[in-house]
């Protein structure tokens, strides 16, 4: 593991005085369950770690009247055993038990799973300078793709593997991120970005700037919401598609609905096509047929992952029986 | 009495070999091959590095032979001008920083004139492809008993099969890991290891050096399952080799990625059998042929194979048995020793077979086994007569009767009746283990251990046998404490170090507690009897505090060396004779549910009974059990070595997937305990036995369930697909 220097701010805006210009420079570091394995592996090379922990404040759950507001050094196992989150934001707690293994979940934060690096053996591995690291090429187009993206993979097809994130999107979430201009709130729904945008990263943030909170809010939840994804592995293996669902339910009519599909494309996917359909057409054994086919719509599998579009379907409609069922 | 290291471990104290620190320490890595065969041509520098900051070593600084000492030699320590698979080593480097060690690897370009190369080990080798003998054949084995062809003959049906294996990453916790340094002129290693005294022979060998100009000490080892048994002689070398040259200690410590790439794995094999049968189910005729994939050196497959062949023909009592063997040599990473070593490969195979026999008889799996398990006076193929006491059929009755065999039945056949898409079943396997080296092996072996009386009154035990995990270091105390009734905590137990402790032998073949432990015992009796009765206690400690004022500064050390058994004789040639000083016994049972969907398999339940002698220590045999089981959970259904050109290309932990918690059930354990008058305190080996028994047991589950026949471990969702479709 090559050296780096470790800086240690007592506040936000002293966080991103830390902070370079450029992610080979600084890094800020939460949790650093995936961080400091990829120093490890030798595909990040930070100069400076510039530590969140030592900051106060970041690690609270605010709850009040209106929602919640989420710490991002909050962790994920600390998340999951909250007792407001449970009851309000079930889906949440769901998802949280698949990810990883409770180890990485006592350690690995909320803000953390959010900005996490994609899953991809190729980006994961020194020797392959694929085009996230500034290469030329994406190994996974001919390569070894099993565990690849299905949809919006053309240029890069490692796939986003977060489990809150589709969730906490679906929840209608906002982050609340801190750079030299100050503090600005956006939907979470826009922190992610595509490789077409820039395949170097994830989501919008510079590197100076860093997720400091997000916020859920009461109006956006139902009880009608839940997360299902498949894996190989029972417990502590990645998810090789996700799907979460939250429905604003009157009787049997759906009056408002978010679908986020997740681990298929290299970002969070929310499906408006598809949560137009659950609104118009409802939940019965047709309407569920109706969004099965069209949630495979414009998918482009590679040479060993086409089964993932069985997964999509599957997953889908049993997140939508789940969150129906409440 | 609890785990000796258990709270050093518990807190993170055990000190690893990464975790000592070594003043003036440079770092050392492996510059490897990325062909499978050919002519090395010319190795070039980069210009980029600046190569005087560099420890470089080749094969031209070897002092001695070119060999890593083992059963053949034909290993090269670095290769010299050919390289025979990919990831071989052909030199070494040293620095004193890491990254700067990565980049000049990477500034290093082997030139190799490929030649053709051999991967599959089932089809005979092209002749431009023959590195071995005039065949690529390491090991030919053979047993004969009786006649076979004419009992196929006169059998009422022959029952025909063919079973394949996949090779196996042990994934132990600590990947490997090696110091060298040079004191007092002495040539030192230190490191995570099964057996010093075979690290302590290939320095002699390679190094030219005499006994005491060689000394290995034992790290911290975490987990060996074999993977430290051969590989650990090959690493020494080479730390030892970087810290000659570079006059100073050298550390090489391999990462996961390195680890799972270029060191041994479990031998892939293929096992062909035919049998014959009586209508009644009886067995009359056993013909089995076994092929395992040696890769590119010998290393340790003639013992795997030989191992593998004695434990072919399962725990059964046939008069007509005939078993061919053969390791064959392939362009793939050299394979080694693997906890059981040969045998899970053959009693998968012989298991699964025991069921295709059963179903075209119409038989009960159960009462195929019933009826042919070896009794009391009856001979194994090797022609060992069977007489220890153990009610073998009470064994398999427990296991029934636990898992509820013939209830689960009846429930699961209504279940899958009925549900769209999920098929359970439960399937059992019946089968032994050899305990200790095969044959000869432990009389050649020579094993001597020492029970030193302190003069502290305190009792010091030295064996080369290591702690990694199963627990050794507490078995060894008990053993001593108990024989000579002293608290546990006035034992000490020597570090593991060539210079202190005598060769006890080597870390493996679950012979630690049975034949080292029984050494232990007998250097008990050696030290009272010079002290002159049979004391225990505190009259035994103030028997040694006299000798010691009777004989100051004299140390009091009573050393035995072991004996075999009255009649356990061997005949190597003909293999036939005892193969092992004893047998232990079981039966598993796999409760599976098979989801016609996804092709997975989810275990449900899993019962382990077996006789292993005496239990020395319930929990860390009990946990013995459990371990091996779920090692062989994720051999027969999870754990796929993807192979390309002889390399496994998913050398990671995300991509090779080792059974989690939530994957097994809790497994049920049960021990009936027949002593064995040779082992200590009556116990038999254990370490390997549970790693033979899971495999055939949850495939037979799945063939029960889904009415297929799969012969293929890992059976994974794919395969099982693929032998469902043509089913």
């Amino acid at each position: 593991m090559r050296r780096f220097q470790v800086a240690m701010p007592k506040s936000v805006p002293g966080a991103v005085a830390a902070s370079g210009d450029d992610f080979d420079e600084t890094k800020f570091l939460a949790g650093g369950t995936d961080l400091l394995a990829e120093i490890k592996d030798h595909t990040q090379f930070p100069d400076v770690l510039v530590n969140l922990k030592s900051i106060p404040g970041l690690k609270e759950i605010k709850v009040s009247d209106s929602g919640v507001e989420i710490g991002a050094l909050v962790t994920l196992s600390e998340l999951a055993s909250h007792k407001e989150i449970k009851r309000s934001w079930p889906a949440l707690v769901e998802a949280i038990g698949h990810a990883a293994s409770p180890q990485i979940r006592n350690v690995g934060t909320v803000g953390g799973n959010l900005c996490q690096r994609v899953r991809c053996w190729y980006y994961r591995h020194d020797e392959y300078p694929c085009l996230k690291k500034g290469g030329q090429i994406c190994y996974a187009q001919q390569g070894e793709n099993e565990y690849h993206s299905v949809f919006g993979n053309r240029i890069c097809a490692a796939p986003h593997p977060s489990s809150t994130a589709p969730v906490l999107i679906a929840y209608g979430a906002q982050v609340e991120i801190h750079g030299p201009e100050g503090a600005r709130t956006i939907d979470l729904e826009d922190f992610f970005h595509s490789p077409e945008d820039d395949v170097t990263q994830e989501n919008i943030l510079t590197s100076k700037e860093v997720v400091t909170k997000i916020t859920l809010d009461r109006a956006n939840t139902s009880k009608h919401s839940a997360y299902c994804e498949a894996r190989e592995r029972d417990a502590f293996d990645w998810s090789l598609c996700g799907a979460t669902v939250n429905l604003q339910m009157d009787g049997d009519s759906v009056k408002r609905a978010r679908v986020v599909l997740s681990a298929i494309a290299p970002t969070p996917v929310r499906r408006k096509d598809l949560e137009k359909v659950l609104v118009e057409s409802g939940v019965g054994s047709g309407a569920l047929e109706k969004i099965a086919k069209l949630s495979i719509r414009g998918a482009r599998p590679l040479e060993q992952n086409e089964y993932k579009l069985t997964l999509v379907k599957a997953m889908l409609k049993r997140a939508i029986l789940k969150a129906v069922k409440g | 009495m609890k785990r000796r290291e258990a709270i050093d471990k518990l807190t993170g104290r055990e000190a690893y070999i990464d975790d000592i620190a070594i003043a003036g320490v440079w770092w050392g890595c492996t510059v490897r091959s990325a062909v499978p065969r050919g002519r090395i041509r010319d190795i070039r520098f980069g210009a980029e590095i600046d190569w005087s900051e560099f420890v470089v070593v080749d094969h031209r600084d070897l002092p001695g032979p070119n060999q890593v000492a083992m059963i053949e030699n034909d290993q090269p320590v670095l290769a010299s001008d050919r390289v025979r698979h990919i990831h071989e080593a052909v030199l070494l480097l040293a620095h004193p920083d890491r990254d700067r060690l990565r980049e000049a690897r990477r500034a290093i370009h082997i030139e190799i004139d490929e030649e053709p190369a051999i991967f599959d080990y089932r089809v005979p080798p092209p002749a431009d492809t023959v590195q071995h003998g005039g065949d690529n054949v390491f090991k030919r084995v053979r047993i004969d008993k009786g006649d076979v062809d004419a009992a196929l003959v006169a059998a009422d049906h022959v029952v025909e099969g063919v079973y394949e294996t996949g090779a196996q990453e042990h994934v132990y916790l600590e990947n490997q890991g090696m110091v060298g340094y040079v004191e007092d002129g002495v040539v030192t290693v230190k490191g995570s290891m099964q057996c010093p005294y075979y690290i302590h022979a290939a320095l002699r060998h390679a190094l030219a050096r005499a006994d005491n100009e060689v000394r290995v000490i034992q790290a911290a080892t975490g987990g060996g399952f074999g993977g430290k048994e051969d590989y650990p002689s090959v690493l020494a070398l080479h730390a030892a080799l970087l810290a000659l040259k570079a006059e100073r200690p050298v550390k090489i410590l391999y990462d996961r990625d390195e680890d799972m790439a270029a060191t041994t794995k479990r031998h892939p094999a293929r096992v062909r059998h035919r049998t014959g049968v009586t209508s009644q189910g009886r067995i009359v005729a056993q013909d089995i042929e076994v092929l395992l994939d040696g890769g590119a050196y010998v290393t340790l497959s003639p013992v795997v194979l030989s191992r593998g062949v004695i434990h072919a023909s399962g725990p059964y009592h046939c008069d007509n048995v005939r078993v061919e063997g053969r390791a064959v040599l392939t362009n793939a990473v050299p394979f080694g020793a693997f906890r059981g070593f040969g045998a899970p490969q053959t009693i998968f195979a012989c298991e699964r077979h025991m069921d295709v026999i059963a179903d075209e008889l119409g038989m009960c799996p159960l009462g195929l086994r019933r009826k042919n398990l070896i009794q009391d006076g009856q001979s194994t193929s090797t022609g060992q007569v069977i007489r220890d006491g153990t009610d073998r059929i009470e064994i398999l009755d427990r296991a029934v009767r636990d898992a509820e065999f013939h209830q689960r039945e009846a429930a699961d056949r209504a279940f899958n009746s009925t549900h769209p898409y999920l098929r359970r079943a439960t399937g059992i396997a019946t089968f032994y283990h050899g305990a200790g080296f095969t044959g000869a092996g432990e009389t050649y072996l020579d094993s001597r251990a020492q029970v030193v009386g302190l003069a502290t009154g305190e009792v010091e035990i030295r064996t080369a046998n290591v702690e990694m995990g199963q627990g050794a270091l507490t078995t060894f105390v008990k053993i001593v404490a108990e024989k000579l009734a002293v608290e546990p905590d006035r034992i000490r137990v020597a570090e593991v170090d060539t210079f202190h402790v005598p060769n006890s032998g080597p870390t493996v073949a679950s012979r630690t507690s049975m034949i080292v432990g029984r050494l232990l015992e007998r250097g008990c009796d050696a030290l009272c009897a010079t002290l002159g009765g049979d004391w225990t206690g505190d009259k035994f400690e103030r028997e040694l505090l006299r000798w010691h004022a009777e004989h100051p500064g004299q140390e009091l050390i009573a050393e035995v060396r072991y004996e075999p058994p009255p009649g356990v004789e061997w005949d190597d040639e003909r293999y036939e004779g005892s193969a092992y000083g004893t047998f232990a016994w079981a039966t598993y049972a796999a409760h599976v549910e098979v989801d016609l969907r996804t092709f997975g398999v989810r275990l449900l339940d899993f019962v382990a009974v077996q006789d292993v002698g005496t239990v020395l220590d319930e929990v860390l045999a009990a946990g013995q059990v459990q371990g091996g089981v779920v090692q062989g959970v994720g051999w027969a259904l999870m754990e796929e070595c993807q192979f390309v050109d002889g390399a496994m290309a998913n050398h990671n932990l995300t991509n090779y997937s080792i059974p989690s918690s939530d994957d097994v059930p809790p497994v049920r354990v049960v021990f009936y305990e027949t002593p064995y008058a040779h082992g200590a305190q009556g116990a038999k080996g254990i370490g390997e036995l549970p790693m033979d028994g899971a495999a055939p047991a949850i495939v037979n589950a799945v063939a029960r369930a889904t009415g297929a026949r799969p012969a293929v471990v890992p059976l994974t969702p794919e395969v099982l697909m693929r032998v469902m479709g043509s089913a």
